[in-house]
């Protein structure tokens, strides 16, 4: 847990393109800031893994995550688990993750998480894997996960 | 969950739902702190602003953090007793019990191996403590999942986990007993993935030491830190024996790797909660009525465990969980296995005559026996299942001019749930399955569950409607749903009335219900509570004649 590898991207062409389109309305227009990108280690093939990361809104407006691409599972879904006042922990499939315009969402175990179904390869821990987060507003962003144990 | 009857667990297990000292929680936010005017239903306004707020709410779910700082006893049991059993299989096919691991400290906890997020969480914590210590603890992974986790997945799974893990699994009958023991709940639950069912569960660790004995509960999110020192003080206490062996388990015998005959050695006779006879018999119902014939579905296997198919034929009786004395007459199951499942469920029409402890005997056609307690409810004024539904006519999202949040408080609703009112379907002769749940006003931790669960059964049976209701009386203040009145005694809406909940057996924080109704409008089920999603689809899958085996 201790060396979180920063792993993160800011993509400038990205950035331009968005501040160009709503430097009206927001004149200090940034990007989607995605750090701490992990996956975890799979159990082999057979079971799904889970990908995780802090993504913080700097584009100057609500967006909000709504889709993830990636070489490394055939389904990506983003899913969130919760628990119950009785102490039951579920997980369902969401199908956005709201951003409002300044703030942060982490996607941590326990909470939001980029669920990797139908692994293409093992997740081997020290490699890393590339996802495409989609935002309603802000397109694509290229992320590099790093992959470790927890 | 107010007035629902638990099953007790064996030992009490005091605390273990939720030892986690106040302080780890994200402060709740108020809602009604941020709302400043009332704004009458029906203004649209700022729907999606509304939305954001309350997905930042249900954020507060997310894993506490920083438990690093918090010391082992903060986890540990106030009073030492005996853990409870845990007599199931492990991933050689060998019988398991935690007797084996006499000596030693063992770490355990429950959850299943298509889980890819808690679980794996939970596997990677308690690694980290056992490098932490060195040799000498174990740990085990007991699966909740049994229709996907066998031996030999359980055997796969280890694989990836530290050499200290033992991973055991079991037939239903037995898995359920054995978290029944340790306060443990669990219930499939679809979520339309593409990773198929997940299973919600509770995901506490648990440390049982050298002599058996339950000393401590981390709750998830816990470091491995606290967990480490607290294996380390077990260790001082009771050094482990000196040779590990080469296997946890080499001192069970070979043989007894082979099936066994006879009644399943993984179940424990005295347990409550258990089947007796050679037949096991689990009981699928969340809710089993007194009073009137109820439906009650089981899933029975043979003394082998080999889940019936439907060719052997069941029959029912209710008797007195005291003396045994019959209660009502034997009454035939019908088998049933609905489209796309590969299980064989069995519905018998009982009549409990009252609420409270009594007992199911099934007789097969074979002529093995077996019965399986059951807790009745008491159905208070609640609509009785054999009647009509009440005559009444539930909010479409069209009835409210399109503002979905009108007739639902889903923060993303799913609209094919408010599209046709109970007075369209009944109209139409068209069975409906009732879901009266709210996602804002959580009166019960079961709230929200039944909404998720049935929007998975809505792609199963398309011409079956599925109905959302709102139990409660509100408003839409600034895009969010306001309660009118108090949430400890929430204003119920008159649709919901209308079904008999509100009464003094069932209150308004009674939350939620489900009522399944056929093409004639006659309640054929009920449920309050947590509901599994297997119930409902057995009984609209009977309702439409599909799946039917005998």
């Amino acid at each position: 847990m201790s060396q979180r590898l920063v792993a993160m991207l800011v993509s400038l062409a990205l950035a331009l393109a968005l501040a160009a389109c709503s430097s009206a309305a927001s004149p200090s227009a940034g990007a989607m800031v995605v750090t701490d990108a992990w996956a975890r280690t799979s159990m082999g093939m057979d079971m799904a893994g889970a990908a995780y990361m802090t993504i913080t809104n700097e584009t100057g407006q609500a967006d909000a995550l709504i889709g993830v691409a990636t070489d490394a599972a055939a389904n990506p879904e983003i899913h969130q688990t919760t628990e119950d006042a009785s102490g039951m922990m579920g997980m369902h499939p969401v199908e956005r993750i709201n951003i409002p315009a300044g703030g942060t969402v982490t996607l941590e175990p326990g909470g939001f998480h980029v669920m990797l179904i139908n692994l293409t390869g093992e997740l081997v821990a020290d490699s890393t894997i590339e996802l495409t987060l989609t935002f309603e507003k802000a397109g694509e962003v290229e992320v590099t996960a790093q992959v470790r144990a927890n | 969950m107010t007035q629902r009857p638990t099953p007790e667990p064996l030992v009490p297990v005091v605390g273990a739902r939720d030892p986690r000292p106040a302080s780890p929680a994200p402060p709740p936010i108020d809602r009604r702190a941020a709302v400043v005017g009332a704004v009458v239903l029906g203004i649209v306004g700022l729907l999606a602003a509304g939305l954001v707020a309350l997905v930042v709410l249900e954020r507060s779910g997310a894993l506490p953090a920083a438990s690093a700082t918090r010391s082992p006893d903060d986890y540990a049991m106030a009073e030492v007793a005996p853990a409870p059993p845990l007599d199931l299989v492990d991933q050689d096919g060998a019988p398991f019990s935690l007797d084996s691991l006499a000596g030693r400290p063992v770490l355990l906890f429950f959850g299943y191996t298509h889980c890819p997020d808690v679980c794996p969480t939970t596997v990677g914590t308690v690694t980290e403590a056992l490098t932490a210590v060195g040799d000498g603890p174990r740990a085990v992974f007991t699966s909740i999942d049994p229709e996907r986790d066998g031996v030999a997945e359980m055997k796969a799974y280890l694989r990836y986990l530290h050499p200290a893990f033992i991973g055991l699994s079991g037939s239903p009958v037995a898995i359920r007993t054995a978290a029944d023991g340790w306060g443990v709940r669990y219930a499939r639950v679809e979520t339309g993935s593409a990773g198929g069912y997940a299973m919600s569960h509770t995901a506490d660790t648990f440390l049982v030491d050298g002599q058996g004995r339950l000393r401590a509960v981390f709750p998830f999110g816990t470091d491995a830190a606290p967990m480490a020192a607290f294996l380390e003080r077990l260790l001082a206490e009771t050094p482990p024996p000196s040779e590990p062996p080469a296997t946890p388990l080499a001192s069970v015998p070979a043989t007894s790797a082979a099936p066994t005959p006879g009644p399943s050695p993984t179940i424990a006779p005295a347990t409550p909660g258990t089947a007796t006879g050679d037949l096991l018999a689990m009981i699928v119902s969340s809710s089993v009525w007194s009073g009137g014939d109820s439906p009650v579905i089981f899933k029975v296997a043979d003394a082998a465990g080999t889940p019936l198919d439907g060719t052997t034929g069941i029959r029912a009786r209710v008797v007195s969980a005291t003396d045994g004395t019959p209660a009502g007459p034997d009454e035939d199951a019908v088998a049933i296995r609905p489209p796309g499942e590969t299980a064989t469920s069995y519905v018998a029409s009982l009549d409990i005559p009252s609420p409270g402890a009594w007992r199911i005997v099934l007789t097969a056609s074979t002529g093995a026996t077996g019965s399986v307690p059951v807790n009745a409810l008491d159905p208070g004024t609640t609509t009785p299942i054999g009647a009509p539904a009440p005559d009444v006519r539930t909010p479409t999202v069209d009835d409210v001019g399109g503002l979905a949040l009108a007739v639902t408080t889903q923060p993303e609703p799913d609209l094919r749930l408010s599209r046709t009112s109970t007075a369209d379907a009944r109209a139409a002769g068209q069975p409906y399955v009732l879901v009266i749940d709210s996602v804002a006003f959580k009166v019960s931790p079961a709230c929200g569950r039944a909404l998720s669960m049935i929007r998975y059964l809505l792609d199963r049976w398309t011409d079956v409607a599925f109905i959302h209701l709102e139990p409660f009386e509100y408003s839409i203040v600034t895009s969010e749903p306001v309660l009118q009145g108090d949430l400890a005694n929430p204003p119920l809406n008159d649709q919901t009335r209308a079904f008999g909940i509100g009464d003094k057996t069932w209150s308004p924080l009674a939350m939620p219900w489900i009522f399944v109704v056929d093409g004639e409008g006659i309640v054929r089920a009920k449920y309050t509570g947590i509901v599994g999603s297997a119930d409902v689809d057995v009984i609209v899958s009977l309702i439409k004649g599909e799946g039917v085996i005998r």
